[in-house]
């Protein structure tokens, strides 16, 4: 165990690629460099020259890149003119992700990512192609409490395991109500209102002309045919993205699996996490669907708002029994204590006030009268948001829940809990009304957890649920 | 269980004056911006009532910031720091209530820029994994004897445990 490793020779390719793609400016430039002048040598032999000292410095690269697992650490020896030497500590690892693009699947590697708490965005180390067999092992070796003792034996087979795969079917409905089927209509709809100001009378002529001809109902067809096409778009996309979803639990440990393509395995530890949140919007609420999330100190991508997808989408019944064999002590709470009614105006008017401003200005537009609606419809928004809030004190976690657009219910442990803070302004005053706000930490830095207008009680009281001798 | 006290110590009084140096700087630069106005209005010929509109309002605000917002700010800030925890309490429009447990406390730090110097001044801070929090303007000697308190309360909570 006490011999330097090296990264297999198929990582060489991929270390030339991330080259390439960092660089992929200005080669394309010394590209056409070379190409629009054939009479300067220089331009010309800059090309092959840049692409030949980028292949170098990936043999280098892979030349130096060594690791080593002794009894305490990892460590990672890389760098062509700058040395680096990474001393990872065992017990300070938050996760190991091993990412598997298409092609690394072709040569069975993948890229392994090593995260640290408090690393930022950066991973600790990151392995551009490693085996299946030695990712195994880096990721036992810090998960495994004894693995140097127990390799030996070749572990133990009757380790308690867990699995649970989510249905395809539920993946399916995942991307059927992904909001991203939202953004893509409004960001078109948005386009069309404007693209009519770049195109000439003449096309609007001719076009406007055949347009009546077809009749209205024709270009409807067409509006929605399209439509259709974009939301089966995304709904293929989230199944390549989250196809085969295992979760695994192993002694503290779980193991997400997940992609039909790109193939991602995350492992952390349970003890690491430090919140998780049920997640939910209007039209999955409907069906009763969740999803989670879980934050913790280090990992998680930033597409996922830094926190690591637990549950792309479950039933209650379904995220609950997942939770009760991974946290107990996170499952969704039965209640919570809801906000006082003098809260209610408050929610209303903070949410529609910004709307209710625009009005003046909506009736200099043409058909502005229509946007009337909009500030009712913010007010009915404030009233949900005052509804859906709310706030749980367990022994060791809280509960904060509340929406903005989604409803989000989070549970935080006490011991993650880094400072809590009850604020009021001038107006909450004079109702004796609080915001609350938990700071926790989690990848990118401190996230804020924060409940307004909550009243306090002395039954429930955050301050000396949090102060109790822990 | 007894509901406890708010926190009761406070900053030092020189903090009156750092603040009030401070805000008079911003001043400094709103008032540019009022000559600014009287120059364009004279260049342009302006109605002359729009730069005395300017000069009033910037007396206004300066006697705000200056001399009031500061004061009052004294006066809401407090500091508390127990065998368990720390708690601040401070804001004016917004009253802002914090505790820090001592065993999420990762590091205390004493800071000192120019100004603070001149008035033998120094903020503490105090930092967990989530956030930095600050206590600002302490007398020297309270800044660093807070600092050890702090110190030594979070090394013997972690023996605690």
């Amino acid at each position: 165990m006490n011999d330097w490793s090296r990264l297999p020779v198929i990582a060489l390719l991929f270390m030339f690629l991330s080259r390439i793609k960092e660089f992929i400016v200005p080669l394309i430039i010394s590209l056409f460099a070379g190409g629009t002048n054939p009479t300067m040598t220089f331009t010309r032999w800059l090309f092959p020259f840049l692409i030949t000292i980028l292949l170098l410095h990936s043999v280098f690269y892979w030349l130096f890149f060594r690791y080593r697992l002794d009894d305490h650490q990892l460590i990672v020896k890389q760098g062509v003119f700058i040395k680096k030497n990474r001393y990872i500590k065992k017990e300070r690892v938050q996760s190991v992700d091993m990412t598997s693009s298409v092609l690394h699947r072709l040569f069975r590697v993948g890229k392994l990512s090593i995260e640290t708490a408090g690393g930022g965005l950066e991973a600790e180390a990151v392995f551009p192609a490693i085996g299946q067999g030695e990712a195994e092992k880096i990721r036992r070796y810090f998960h495994d409490e004894n693995f140097l003792q127990k390799s030996e034996e070749d572990g133990e087979e009757g380790r308690e395991e867990w699995t649970y795969r989510v249905p395809t079917k539920n993946i399916f409905l995942a991307g059927l109500t992904s909001g991203k089927i939202g953004i893509v209509v409004s960001a078109g709809a948005a386009f069309l209102t404007q693209v009519d100001q770049f195109i000439s009378d003449d096309f609007y002529e001719r076009t406007a002309g055949m347009m009546m001809a077809l009749g209205m109902t024709l270009i409807l067809v067409i509006a929605l045919f399209l439509l259709l096409i974009t939301w089966l778009v995304s709904v293929l996309l989230t199944v390549i993205k989250y196809g085969n979803f295992t979760i695994t639990k192993r002694e503290n440990k779980i193991t997400i699996t997940r992609g039909l393509l790109e193939k991602r395995e995350l492992t952390l530890s349970l003890e690491r996490i430090t919140s998780v949140r049920y997640l939910t919007h209007p039209l999955r609420q409907i069906f009763g669907w969740w999803s989670i999330y879980v934050d913790s100190a280090g990992g998680g991508k930033e597409e996922e708002m830094l926190s690591t997808l637990l549950l792309p989408l479950g039933s209650k019944e379904e995220a609950q029994t997942l939770m009760r064999q991974l946290i107990p002590e996170a499952t969704m709470p039965e209640t919570i204590v809801r906000l006082p009614k003098r809260a209610r105006e408050r929610y209303i008017f903070r949410t529609s006030i910004i709307p209710w401003l625009l009005v003046p200005i909506a009736f200099w537009l043409p058909n502005g009268y229509f946007y009337i609606v909009v500030p009712f419809l913010f007010m009915y928004l404030g009233y949900r948001r005052y509804k859906d809030s709310g706030y749980e004190l367990f022994n060791d976690r809280a509960v904060v829940q509340n929406r903005n657009f989604q409803l989000s219910v989070s549970i935080l442990p006490r011991r993650y809990i880094q400072s809590m803070s009850l604020s009021q302004t001038f107006f909450q005053k004079r109702k004796e009304l609080y915001t609350l706000e938990m700071r926790i930490l989690t990848s990118s830095g401190g996230r804020m957890f924060r409940l307004k207008d909550m009243e306090r009680m002395s039954a429930k009281d955050p301050f000396q649920w949090y102060r109790k001798k822990q | 269980m007894t509901v406890r006290d708010l926190p009761s110590e406070r900053i030092s009084k020189k903090a009156l004056s750092v603040w009030r140096i401070k805000a008079a700087l911003e001043i400094c630069v709103l008032l540019v911006l009022v000559v600014v106005l009287f120059i364009f209005t004279l260049r342009f010929a302006w109605p002359l009532y729009l730069p005395w509109i300017g000069v009033i309002l910037l007396l206004l605000f300066s006697f705000w910031h200056v001399v009031i917002f500061p004061q009052w700010k004294w006066r809401k800030w407090r500091y508390a720091v127990y065998e368990k925890e720390i708690e601040l309490l401070r804001g004016i429009f917004i009253e802002k209530h914090t505790v820090i447990p001592m065993n999420r406390v990762q590091h205390v730090d004493t800071e000192q820029g120019p100004i603070y110097k001149k008035f033998g001044l120094r903020a503490v801070t105090i930092s967990t994994a989530a956030g930095v929090h600050e206590i600002p303007a302490l007398t020297e000697e309270t800044a660093q004897s807070l600092r050890d308190k702090i110190a030594t309360l979070v090394g013997m909570d972690e023996e605690d445990e």
